[in-house]
């Protein structure tokens, strides 16, 4: 984006509070500023390499693949189109206490360690089929992994739906998402809509 | 628009209001339409409807944390308001901020403090549900003894409650239940299927328990009162704490602030800290309020002819505590000496929930704002034998959703179809127990502890008492039986410690300048009058002699508009 752009630069760091805003204008009948109108761009994801804040590069990756199996792409994008990972990493830094970044980094670490006991690889390095049989044994808590690696895996699990969910494509696309329903209806067929929604 | 928000001024005002949230709007908005000239004094910034609702309407993936808060800035600012369960990345900034609002409590009786600190108070932040009193909690202290008596009975308050609620707009149903009166009511939201299908499981298995609509202030069809005031109809989005563009659910912002400009007779003093009342001994009245600039620092004075404190519970408290003189060393109106004391909250964080088998065709649509609501049944014909007064019980049905699927076994394909099939069926009740006035239950000054300001901080000192305790425990045995009873599985049965759940995370904190008929063990008449001091008036929830079961909030609307009534009466005769 060229530095001297205003709108670019308005559309990239704008709030998308006026977006929603133009939206419930529409509905209120009201008025909004043409400033305020100009300003509405989709979001523009940045496809550039980024830092990682928390992970190095090789667990991002890491678990971006974990985050795929539990969250794989089918009719709708999973979770590495929608960079669960990146938002993992991010939340990690930012949103977590320092015990549990080092409960997940442990838990990673203990994922490879089992790996390579039983198939000599780290677990980056093995097959679709060992991955499965690796979080299978993760999800139950058994075959090398504890009661204490089934609850790290339900944080990972929790980490990987939160970004799956709030995503864009997660909410919009996979789940029903309703921003302003209207009212309450509850009488209501799960058939009318055919998905859960995604707000709760 | 211009002169409303004002700074030092010479102005002698009609009233002074200190407070502009539940209370202080209502307040604000009867003395002005009265034709007093009136000043609302806010500790907080200023909040302008739809404007300043910065978190509303953003979707999730346009959050830098997608909803959550950072958790550096949770622990620095906001480490008890955290724990409410409507403080997210969207609603935090109109949460007081707890670096700048210290209290104390004693090591082993944790009190959670939950304050807005902008104009609009917690209106902004509340959840709503609005009940009557019924004579049932009016005659409560008289009848077992424990609180002084009520100085009022319902007949008083009964017109009072429907002139609010007509303004305010309530939504619910008419019942006919004599221990929860109807109010004025706009129709009630819709059960879901489930919800019809539980609650004639427990009519017919429980005679003496009925499951109704919850009652709450949104919009469910605005009357055309509400049309004029430039407020919508609720679109259930069940995120009121953001603010709501729609004006759909009572705020001082939506419903009493435009009604009080509206006048032209109110004017509006943001960022200001009420430090004390000014009393004049000669004359025995209070004459104005000391203020703090909280951005300069600077100390002013405003001057009025009648005061009314509602600066919620413990900030209206906090503030008489600090007026200290000759004739009242013990704060303003203390002459009784229970200024401070006979601190409730209600009993919550108690019941259980389970399983609702099949129903998988059944869903609904739109985030209903209320819920299913079980008016108290206990002490009511029966006579309970390990504890007095009651509670209600609430909750509803509802299905699981992608957030409860971390705990479940399993992922990929199988697992995302699951979650996209939405989940099983959950039925839950929680309890709203009344929790009994006790003089130990008490709100002091601290001796050394100021804030940044200057203010002596509160140290708050409660905790339950046997009877509460009592209480807590049929809740959470009752709720768990009803479930039972109507074939909900997988019963989870809970009952917080106050460690898990202090006291005041209920955020119905009330009590400690309570009404009375005995200036010698009150500090408020039956107009919530200072008994000491004629012209100061007390009507949040400081006033409340007993906390009943019901969310307080409506009833404080009501003994606001009613003693705002008496006290503008007895200005005009002269008589203050």
């Amino acid at each position: 984006m060229p530095h001297n752009n205003n709108l670019a630069d308005a559309i990239q760091g704008e709030h998308p509070r006026r977006t929603a805003l133009k939206q419930m204008a529409a509905l209120l009948g009201l008025a909004l500023s043409a400033e305020s109108l100009n300003v509405l761009a989709a979001s523009s994801h940045s496809s550039m390499e980024r830092a990682t804040k928390l992970l190095t590069p090789e667990q991002l990756k890491m678990t971006g693949e974990i985050a795929e199996l539990i969250i794989p792409a089918t009719d709708t994008p999973g979770a590495l189109a929608v960079d669960v990972q990146g938002f993992i990493d991010h939340y990690l830094m930012e949103c977590v206490s320092k015990s549990e970044q080092q409960t997940f980094i442990a838990g990673l670490n203990k994922i490879n360690s089992v790996a390579e006991e039983k198939f000599s690889k780290v677990f980056l390095a093995c097959a679709h089929k060992q991955h499965i049989d690796l979080l299978t044994a993760l999800d139950n808590g058994t075959a090398g992994f504890t009661q204490g690696d089934q609850h790290f895996f339900k944080f990972f699990k929790s980490l990987t739906l939160l970004g799956y969910y709030t995503s864009e494509p997660g909410a919009t696309q996979e789940l029903a998402y309703l921003a302003i329903p209207g009212g309450y209806k509850g009488d209501f067929p799960f058939a009318k809509i055919g998905k859960a929604w995604s707000l709760n | 628009m211009d002169n409303i928000y004002i700074k030092k001024t010479t102005e002698k005002f009609d009233a002074i209001v200190v407070g502009s949230g539940i209370t202080g709007g209502w307040a604000a908005k009867e003395l002005t339409e009265k034709g007093l000239k009136t000043l609302m004094v806010e500790r907080g910034r200023p909040v302008e409807h739809r404007k300043d609702y910065i978190g509303e309407g953003i979707p999730p993936w346009k959050m830098h944390n997608r909803g959550k808060v950072d958790l550096q800035l949770v622990e620095d600012q906001y480490y008890i308001q955290r724990q409410n369960y409507a403080f997210n990345d969207a609603t935090k900034h109109f949460f007081g901020n707890d670096r700048d609002l210290p209290y104390s409590t004693p090591a082993n009786k944790p009190f959670s403090w939950i304050r807005g600190n902008q104009l609009g108070g917690k209106s902004l932040l509340w959840h709503r549900q609005s009940y009557r009193w019924s004579d049932l909690d009016f005659n409560a202290n008289q009848v077992d003894g424990h609180g002084v008596d009520w100085p009022i009975r319902y007949k008083d308050l009964a017109p009072w409650y429907s002139y609010v609620e007509r303004h305010a707009g309530i939504s619910g149903a008419v019942e006919n239940i004599p221990v929860l009166p109807d109010s004025e009511f706009l129709p009630a939201f819709e059960f879901n299927n489930v919800e019809k299908e539980m609650k004639k499981r427990i009519e017919g298995k429980f005679p003496d328990r009925k499951l109704i609509m919850g009652r709450c202030a949104h919009l469910s069809v605005p009357a055309q009162q509400h049309l004029d005031q430039g407020r919508m109809q609720c679109q259930a989005r069940n995120e009121c704490q953001k603010g709501c563009s729609f004006g759909a659910y009572f705020s001082t912002q939506s419903s009493t602030l435009p009604a009080a400009l509206k006048t032209n007779n109110l004017k509006i003093a943001t960022n200001a800290i009420v430090h004390s009342v000014i009393y004049d001994k000669a004359t025995n009245r209070a004459t104005g309020v000391r203020v703090i600039d909280s951005e300069t620092m600077e100390t002013r004075e405003y001057y009025a002819k009648v005061i009314f404190l509602c600066a919620s519970t413990l900030g209206t408290t906090q503030i008489m505590l600090n007026s200290t003189c000759e004739t009242f060393p013990n704060g303003i109106a203390n002459s009784s000496g229970v200024l401070g004391h006979y601190l409730m909250d209600h009993l919550y964080s108690v019941g259980a929930s389970g399983r609702v088998e099949g129903y998988e065709n059944e869903y609904y649509s739109g985030r209903r704002p209320t819920g299913p609501y079980m008016p108290r049944f206990r002490n009511v014909t029966d006579k309970q034998p390990k504890f007095l007064r009651g509670y209600s019980l609430g909750g509803g049905a509802m299905r699981e959703s992608w957030n409860n699927f971390a705990d479940k076994p399993g992922f990929g394909v199988d697992f995302k179809n699951a979650i996209k099939q939405a989940g099983q069926w959950n039925f839950s009740l929680s309890g709203s127990g009344e929790m009994l006035p006790r003089y130990e239950n008490s709100v002091t000054l601290h001796p050394t502890k100021k804030d940044k300001w200057g203010m002596p901080q509160l140290h708050i000192d409660c905790e339950y008492s046997a009877n509460d305790i009592a209480m807590r425990e049929d809740i959470a045995d009752t709720a768990a039986e009803i479930l039972d009873a109507i074939g909900v599985k997988d019963i989870y049965k809970h009952n917080a410690s106050p460690t898990e759940w202090p006291i005041g995370l209920s955020i119905h904190e009330m009590g400690t300048a309570r009404m009375g008929r005995d200036p010698k063990t009150s500090i408020l008449n039956a107009h919530n009058q200072a008994h000491d001091v004629p012209n100061l008036f007390v009507t949040d929830g400081a006033c409340m002699t007993s906390s009943a079961w019901q969310n307080p909030s409506l009833t404080y609307m009501a003994l606001t508009a009613r003693a705002c009534d008496y006290a503008v009466q007895q200005l005009q005769l002269g008589k203050i």
